[in-house]
């Protein structure tokens, strides 16, 4: 298949610039590191004032467990190439895809995985270690098979979390120096997705309205699949909602792109 | 005696020219800044996005309702506030020139400063300012700490609105040094964009009052590493839960630390070479 | 005396890096030290209202020495005062009086009117008000840029740009200036232009100029007196024109041929620098001058006759050369 092998060099090239930028990798790695720390303590004073043994539904026990694998899920899951894109609108190199053989789309999402790869690697072995911890210091049992849909669920979030990206990333056609907006994006949805508090904890009526929007299952809901808060059935059913989420929100990337990349070209790049 | 005297005008006369120098540079940023209507709006989204962040951790502590280590949510929002306010001064009159600082000594920017009549520094890491982030989370901060001060009943009179103001004084003071010394480095090293995100998410650690956490790293966050002195010290005296000893040691601290700073600085700038054409 | 420079010399540490993660890990621990002597020992005084240039090929020293005088660099030894002072002591009195200008660098704020960069400039300098306007008003009239001072700095010409550098670099009124490159990368007319804004800054306000330039025409143009440094050292020190009678022991022989002449039959006459039907140039040792040009005039169809000096250009470079082949021997 002829036709596949540009996108795996696309997917190539953002595997060699992951490894490039390894170091810096780590270092952010580091900084994710910090609210895990801050928010841990901050649970730890507040389940040891509280009178009951839960807290928003969750026991001190599995709220730090959450806020670990929270901290680690929302950096597995984050994107990083709205800059790039920008970038490519706004210096003309989108016009070279215009008259190529190669779907940006592709060559974009191609390009993401390779690049997502090696920190995925990385994060999931810290991921592990994590769950053998809780194994072996707090007996926490963890059955295989959540393991496994933990694991799938976690690529439907890769690629939804890329699909709501994408879609951001067309405000580039409209608005040319867009400075950290992104950066604004990112936190907003990193906390609708519960990748920083539990969705629960800011009540019943918010988490049930986060639960109408995407972004609850790039994070919250796969941590859930892991942690046991979700039965068989609902695990199943978030999986077939993470789908038909990936299918709109393609809908709408399509569509936002179609309408940009006309603009685009109306405005002459 | 008069020489003293003469001394002192001097320094009057320079620490006058400073200040309006210091205007001209708010002034230069925010007609630079302007110019980009966009980004203005793109830093003015990041900042709220962050604010939101700051805000769920009240939203947190306040649903919960307990009191953490003998602070009620009340206090907690006041010290939040506190962090908030202070946050416009590090993200927006500091932060800039931090992360441009490696950049200046690599490229041999600070050529043309150097040869001007005012403090190198000065011109070097408080030459740009951000005013949307400042604007932002100055205000919310102001907001969130008036609140707090009204449900707490504190009494507003000189002592501790005066002694609240004198404690952001000394931590925007602190702030600046403690994260320019990590920057100081550029001097010596090429590569120190790590060291600037490590120290960067450093400043989130003032999130949550320090109470959270236990007392060794409460002593190692006051004394060592003295990133809780920055927050936690202007709302702890007005609640009137500042040991005596943190007293002594805030009132000491800024020209401690800008002391070094002013050392690691004039011990940096000999290594400067320019970039050598 | 503004200027007096006692065997001064800069030289740079560097390290010697490899490539690879390995020789990363490996550098953090030792590094192989290099240094390169980018000044040594140089001397020379400057007088109040001369107008130096100084000339070398690139990585010469020229702007290492500049950057000395003005203080930006401390030296690693030797001695220089500069307006009284030591420029690397930095002392406030002294950044007072000088000015630096350079061609690579630029003070103005970029999304700002060039206005606003003066304006801080004029506090930064301590003017009063009406020696800033007076000053400004006279600047903008000599340098043409009066009505570009409310435009930004971003949307300018280089030329333009460099017009209101200069403008930010002399408002205080220096009695010193360093021009590092200042025409770099300028179009014919403007680098005439400011050629011309020197000459006359040089005799009205009696202000010493110390130039640096790639451009031969700058330092034509503007200095009596050349300094010229190559590797470092300083190789020439006085008047531009008598380069070559340091150096050049050649003239040139210009001729004008009624009939064409073989080019083996020229060279029995000197060394022939270019030809073509009836122009000729040979080169001939100064103290032959006079016979070859009898034996030219008694045995060649010579219609015209001209004996000329080496170019001064050229006398440099062959200077640069020369240099580059006493160190390939040594």
């Amino acid at each position: 298949m002829p036709w596949l092998k540009k996108y795996l060099k696309a997917f190539e090239l953002g595997f060699e610039t992951a490894l490039e930028y390894r170091f810096n990798f780590m270092i952010s790695l580091i900084s994710a590191a910090y609210p895990i720390i801050i928010q841990s303590f901050l649970w730890s004073a507040i389940y040891a004032a509280s009178a009951g043994s839960s807290v928003y539904g969750y026991t001190f026990r599995q709220m730090i467990a959450y806020t670990f694998m929270a901290g680690l899920v929302a950096r597995l899951v984050r994107t990083g190439f709205e800059y790039e894109i920008m970038d490519d609108v706004k210096n003309g190199k989108f016009s070279k895809f215009l008259v190529q053989p190669m779907g940006y789309f592709p060559y974009r999402l191609a390009s993401f995985l390779g690049q997502k790869v090696p920190g995925q690697g990385m994060i999931l072995g810290l991921l592990g270690l994590v769950l053998v911890g809780l194994n072996v210091f707090w007996g926490m049992q963890i059955e295989p098979l959540r393991v496994l849909a933990f694991l799938v669920t976690l690529v439907l979030a890769t690629v939804l979390n890329f699909l709501l990206f994408y879609c951001f990333s067309a405000i580039s056609f409209w608005i040319i120096e867009v400075g950290f907006l992104f950066e604004g994006i990112r936190i907003v949805t990193v906390l609708l997705s519960g990748g920083i508090f539990p969705l629960e904890v800011f009540g019943d009526r918010f988490a049930r309205a986060a639960g109408l929007l995407p972004f609850k299952y790039t994070v919250n809901y796969p941590i859930n699949v892991l942690n046991g808060k979700l039965t068989g059935s609902e695990a199943l059913q978030g999986m077939l909602l993470q789908m038909i989420w990936i299918g709109v929100i393609l809908l709408a990337a399509n569509l936002l792109w179609r309408v940009g990349g006309r603009r685009y070209v109306a405005v002459g790049g | 005696m008069w020489r003293w005297g003469d001394r002192m005008n001097e320094l009057w006369r320079e620490i006058k020219k400073h200040w309006l120098i210091y205007r001209l540079f708010l002034k230069n940023s925010l007609m630079a800044q302007m110019e980009y209507r966009f980004n203005f709006i793109g830093n003015l989204a990041m900042e709220s996005g962050y604010l939101l962040v700051k805000l769920s951790y009240v939203v947190v502590v306040y649903r919960s309702g307990v009191s953490i280590h003998g602070l009620s949510p009340d206090e907690i929002l006041l010290f939040i506030g506190t962090f908030v306010f202070l946050t416009a001064v590090y993200a927006g009159l500091y932060m800039i020139n931090n992360f441009g600082l490696r950049g200046k000594i690599k490229d041999g920017d600070l050529d043309l400063i150097l040869t001007k009549p005012v403090s190198l520094q000065f011109m070097a890491t408080l030459r740009q300012a951000d005013l949307t982030i400042f604007s932002v989370d100055a205000l919310a901060g102001a907001v969130m700490v008036c609140i707090a001060w009204a449900r707490l009943s504190i009494p507003v009179n000189l002592v501790t609105v005066g002694g609240y103001l004198g404690f952001l004084g000394i931590s925007s003071v602190v702030s600046y040094c403690l994260f320019l010394l990590p920057q100081i480095l550029s001097f010596w090293l090429m590569n120190t964009s790590a060291i600037a995100e490590i120290t960067d998410s450093f400043w989130d650690f003032n999130n949550m009052p320090m109470d959270i956490y236990n007392r060794w790293i409460q002593q190692i966050g006051v004394f060592i590493l003295p990133i809780f002195v920055v927050t936690n010290f202007p709302p702890m005296f007005v609640l009137k839960k500042m040991p005596s000893v943190y007293l002594g040691w805030a009132l000491l601290l800024p020209f401690l630390l800008l002391g070094l700073v002013r050392l690691a600085w004039k011990r940096g700038l000999r290594n400067y070479s320019s970039a050598s054409s | 005396m503004v200027i007096k420079v006692n065997r001064l010399s800069k030289s740079f540490e560097y390290y010697k890096k490899e490539l690879g993660l390995r020789n990363s890990i490996r550098n953090l621990f030792y590094r192989e030290k290099l240094i390169k002597e980018a000044v040594r020992e140089i001397s020379f005084e400057i007088e109040e209202g001369e107008m130096v240039g100084f000339l070398g090929p690139n990585g010469a020293g020229k702007t290492t020495t500049l950057k000395m005088l003005s203080g930006i660099l401390h030296p690693t030894s030797g001695q220089a005062q500069v307006l009284g002072f030591t420029p690397w002591e930095r002392k406030k009195a002294f950044k007072m009086q000088f000015a630096i200008v350079m061609g690579q660098k630029n003070q103005l704020w970029w999304d700002l009117p060039a206005n606003e960069s003066l304006y801080l400039n004029k506090c930064i300098y301590e003017l009063d008000d009406r020696q800033y306007q007076e000053t400004l008003g006279e600047l903008t009239e000599l340098l043409d840029v009066k009505d570009l001072l409310n435009v930004q700095v971003r949307r300018l010409s280089l030329g333009e740009r460099m017009k209101m550098e200069l403008i930010a670099a002399l408002i205080h009124r220096p009695r010193l200036i360093f021009l590092d490159e200042p025409t770099i990368g300028l179009d014919i007319l403007s680098q005439m232009k400011i050629r011309e804004f020197f000459r006359y800054y040089n005799l009205e306000k009696k202000a010493t100029v110390v130039l640096t330039s790639h451009y031969m025409q700058d330092i034509e143009g503007l200095c009596k007196r050349v300094i010229i440094i190559n590797e470092g050292q300083l190789v020439y020190d006085g008047d531009l024109h008598r380069v070559n009678d340091a150096f050049a022991h050649t003239k040139l022989i210009k001729l004008q041929l009624a009939v064409p002449v073989r080019v083996d039959e020229l060279e029995a006459f000197g060394r022939v620098k270019s030809h073509d039907a009836f122009t000729v140039t040979l080169e001939v040792p100064r103290a032959e001058v006079k016979e070859r040009s009898k034996a030219i005039l008694d045995h060649l169809p010579v219609s015209d006759f001209n004996i000329e000096d080496i170019p001064v250009e050229e006398g440099i470079a062959q200077l640069y050369r020369r240099r580059e082949v006493n160190h390939a021997l040594a």
